[in-house]
């Protein structure tokens, strides 16, 4: 299909060590289209973060590796690329930006030289040439005084606009994919209404794919088409996002969507999923989820479910949970 | 939680680094030497033997011989003695008086911490061996001064650690929780902060053993430590300097065995800390 | 930055008078009575007398302390008790011998230090760093005196390329040099390794390598200037080291500097040099610190900009 970029299949990261082996990524499979906001979500430490350094291959310094599946990305497998043709796809044709945008920044260089120095790895133009696209790009994502921010460091801007240049930053090649790590987990709650508005206009005007990975189910309402729900290094379900939030088949998309707070509504306390994530030493047998599941049957324990997909009201979903595989036990959780 | 186990990930962590395992097989080789040295050489390090002066290393005088027909591998062996214990001695007697003051003083903080903190910054300020040769020079030359020169200078670098630890644990969580239960001071200091300062302590007194080694050195090989004809490794090197083009060796060899002890010093020093530093894994 | 840089030398002053008092102090504890010395073994009680008068002896310590600041502030540090010589004429020629030694071994240690420093941490955990760093810890366990007459052996008395002592030439400067400044370059590389590898950890590293560079454009764009930063500190400690050094060092090669004037002078207690000694020796040690804060405060653009610390607030945009 042409409308896919980046095709994720069967993605399986390791860190491997000599006392001990993890899997914080296992067999994920998805696809981002072109020009969609696709939401990535799950608790911490399920393995979304992982799953986008994995495509970005950032794992130098660590003890992490990619171990099995491929990114198919423009007809190559980003797996197995060599490092050289992976640096020129970084930062011109995937773009990354993270949690923290302060300290992602380079705290001794000037935000102009930071974003020029991304324009000038990839293209072949004059510093002049870099410098006017960089003070556009700042213009682009909404940074008064462009020009002046140009000589500023990171630690004279505040956390909204040091994340305002760090989408500039990425931006200012034009690339077919932005990949955003939790991009306002750090910032204060009018501010990330700004952020999340400025990259929904840039996906809108400039057809930008974007990968958005956030534990923040509002976010994810507010801002994607389509969502994959990740939990404990796999994929549990993945629909539209409408879809997904009106008639969740998986219990683990059921419980995290009951967790958001509504206003308005009196609740007597906010429900929980009872019990932790485990932890990625000791999985449990069958379902990841089952420990944590009202609904766990015996077989859940015993037998991990697939990801099977499902049909219903007319629309596709995929769903990891043996009950969504008999639709006769639909009605006991609908 | 068992007990034993932050000691036993110690162990296993340590074990690890095999640099350090050589140096402390060597160190303790060198402890070895320093008790029972003198009984090992073969020859006694003390009889002149005239007619076999600065004679260069053979299967008889595996180190050759000194000005004075001496056997140099047996002035090394009986050297040890005196080198390590001038060296452990001050190393400890700056770790007690410098653990005393950096508790006290960040325990009670206020003028006295001020006034303590300010002579350890100005001891800063010289340089150490510098400091030591003040010393000397106002207790005048001898091994006994240079002990306490080099333990005096040594002392800011221990206070300096468990006055920041007593101030960092002082807040900790834990320190507050005890306090909060209405533990004795003495017992918050011996139980909770000590223990809690105590690797950083080790590693420390490791690494100022070498320096206290090389600084003893220097000012023997100045004239203002051991006498000329003690056997003391840095001595040995500055009588053995004045024959320096006839008998390259008298020197080569206790200047190796200063190296190479001060080395091993330093590499335990360095697997310790990186057993001890949670941040290595 | 004017700001910080007034602030940072106001910081100094009371720094200086404690170390000068110190110092002061320390001196007149020297056993034994330099009047007594001056005069001769077999000296009159009148004629010692004459002499505590003539240098002012018997005055109250703090008059001997004003006296000796004063002289400091107009450059006149007493008359040397041995040679009867201004002290300031005294040090003048030697200062240069010693300055020189120790900016030439600074130089090649910093040269060398971080190249192994960096090195080494691009190649953590592989063979290049396991060397480097076997070079370093050898470097901060060799004896210097030891290392000075190995180097004399070879490169002076076997193969003569060097002279033996003294210093006539640029030349001379490189033996003792490489004797000084190695447990400097040693201390400088295990340094800017650890701080390296710290630095490596921080999240616009992997930013930077999100942007596509390669691993050195990683490296020498993003890491070493923020590494340096570190290692700048470092760097001003270590001077005082190399000070401490020279006195060794100008032993073993025969240098007419500071150092040798130093152990000569404590031999023949001829206070008012080791006086002036400790003084200059402090206050270099204590104005390369300064030079060194500085130096953080331009390669740093926190304190450059707003005279704060990390933890000033954000000014908003």
């Amino acid at each position: 299909m042409s409308d896919l970029i980046l095709e994720l299949k069967e993605l399986k990261t390791q860190f491997i060590s000599k006392d001990s082996t993890v899997t914080p990524v296992d067999g994920v499979s998805y696809n981002i289209k072109k020009g969609e906001i696709l939401g990535l979500v799950g608790e911490s430490g399920c393995g979304k973060s992982v799953t986008a350094l994995s495509i970005m291959r950032l794992f130098r310094d660590t003890t992490g590796k990619i171990t099995g599946g491929s990114v198919q990305f423009n007809g190559k497998d980003l797996v197995k690329v060599s490092e050289k043709e992976m640096a020129m796809i970084r930062g011109k044709d995937i773009a990354m930006i993270f949690k923290e945008p302060l300290t992602s920044l380079n705290p001794v260089a000037k935000i102009g030289k930071q974003i020029i120095e991304v324009i000038l790895k990839h293209e072949p133009v004059s510093v002049r040439q870099a410098r006017e696209t960089a003070v556009k790009m700042l213009e682009l994502v909404g940074i008064p005084r462009a020009e002046q921010v140009m000589n500023e460091y990171p630690h004279q801007l505040s956390g909204g606009m040091n994340q305002r240049v760090m989408i500039a930053m990425g931006m200012s090649l034009n690339p077919q994919v932005l990949i955003a790590d939790e991009p306002t987990t750090a910032l204060d709650v009018t501010i990330q209404a700004q952020i999340l508005e400025l990259m929904k206009r840039i996906n809108e005007e400039h057809g930008m794919s974007i990968l958005l990975i956030t534990h923040d189910l509002g976010v994810v309402a507010e801002m994607c088409s389509r969502v994959v729900v990740m939990y404990a290094g796999r994929i549990v379900e993945e629909a539209d996002a409408e879809n997904l939030f009106l008639r969740p088949r998986h219990p683990y998309t059921i419980g995290l969507i009951n967790s958001i707070p509504v206003i308005g509504k009196n609740v007597e306390r906010l429900e929980s999923i009872p019990g932790n994530v485990p932890s990625l030493t000791n999985m449990p047998l069958g379902c990841k989820f089952a420990p944590r599941c009202s609904k766990a049957l015996e077989r859940c324990k015993a037998e991990e479910p697939g990801l099977f997909t499902v049909v219903s009201d007319g629309m596709e979903r995929k769903c990891r949970c043996w009950l969504a595989a008999e639709p006769d036990k639909e009605a006991s959780y609908a | 939680m068992n007990r034993n186990s932050p000691f036993r990930e110690f162990l296993r962590k340590f074990w690890r680094r095999k640099t350090a395992i050589i140096a402390l097989i060597f160190i303790l080789m060198m402890f070895f030497i320093a008790v029972f040295g003198a009984s090992l050489a073969p020859y006694d390090p003390k009889t002149y033997e005239y007619s076999n002066t600065l004679q260069p290393p053979s299967s008889a005088h595996l180190f050759g011989t000194d000005e004075f027909g001496r056997d140099i591998y047996s002035r090394i062996l009986a050297g040890a003695r005196l080198s390590l214990s001038v060296s452990l001695s001050a190393v400890t007697f700056s770790a007690v008086f410098g653990t005393v003051l950096g508790l006290i003083s960040g325990y009670i903080g206020g003028l006295f911490d001020n006034i303590v903190m300010r002579v350890c910054d100005t001891m800063f300020a010289f340089p150490d061996i510098i400091l030591a040769i003040a010393i000397v020079a106002i207790l005048g030359p001898g091994l006994q001064n240079v002990i306490i020169a080099v333990a005096v200078f040594g002392i800011p670098s221990f206070a300096r650690i468990m006055r920041g630890a007593m101030l960092a644990l002082k807040q900790s969580l834990y320190v507050e929780a005890a306090r909060s239960i209405g533990v004795k001071s003495s017992r918050i200091i011996f139980v909770h902060i000590f223990p809690g300062a105590f690797s950083t302590m080790l590693v420390n007194y490791s690494m100022r053993i070498g320096t206290a080694i090389l600084a003893a050195a220097s000012l023997s090989f100045l004239g203002l430590g051991a006498k000329p004809t003690d056997d003391e490794w840095g001595a040995m090197l500055s009588v053995g300097r004045n024959y320096l083009g006839t008998a390259p060796h008298a020197v080569l060899f206790p200047g190796l065995v200063i190296m190479l002890t001060v080395l091993a010093f330093n590499l335990l020093g360095d697997g310790l800390r990186d057993a001890l530093d949670p941040k290595y894994k | 930055m004017l700001r910080y840089f007034f602030k940072r030398l106001l910081q100094m002053i009371p720094l200086l008078v404690v170390v000068s008092f110190l110092i002061f102090m320390f001196i007149r504890m020297i056993p034994g009575d330099p009047a007594r010395l001056l005069a001769g073994q077999d000296a009159t009680v009148e004629e010692i007398e004459k002499i505590q008068r003539l240098y002012g002896l018997n005055d109250p310590l703090f008059v001997q302390y004003g006296r000796y600041i004063a002289g400091l502030f107009s450059g006149d540090m007493g008359t040397s008790l041995r040679t009867g010589r201004p002290v300031a004429d005294m040090l003048l020629p030697r200062y240069s011998a010693t300055f020189t030694l120790a900016l030439t071994s600074m130089g090649w240690a910093l040269l060398i230090g971080l190249t192994i420093g960096v090195v080494t941490a691009v190649f953590r955990g592989r063979w290049p760093d396991y060397i480097g760093m076997l070079v370093a810890v050898a470097g901060i366990s060799v004896p210097g005196f030891w290392m000075g007459l190995v180097l004399i052996q070879r490169f002076a008395v076997e193969m003569p390329i060097f002279a033996v002592t003294g210093l006539r030439s640029m030349k001379d400067f490189v033996l003792p040099s490489i004797t000084l400044g190695a447990g400097i370059m040693a201390m400088i590389a295990r340094n800017s390794r650890s701080e390296m590898s710290e630095t490596m950890r921080h999240d616009y590293i992997r930013t930077a390598r999100a942007k596509g560079l390669s691993e050195p454009e990683v490296i020498l764009k993003h890491a070493l200037r923020n590494s340096m930063v570190q290692v700048m500190t470092i760097i001003g400690l270590q001077f005082g080291f190399l000070l401490g050094g020279s006195v060794v060092v100008e032993r073993v090669f025969g240098i007419a500097g500071l150092g040798g004037l130093l152990v000569d002078s404590i031999f023949f207690r001829d206070y008012t040099v080791i006086q002036a000694e400790l003084t200059i020796f402090a206050f270099l040690f204590i104005m390369v610190n300064l030079l060194v804060d500085l130096m953080y405060g331009l390669l740093n653009p926190k304190i450059r900009y707003g005279g704060g610390g990390a933890d000033e607030p954000e000014q908003p945009v």
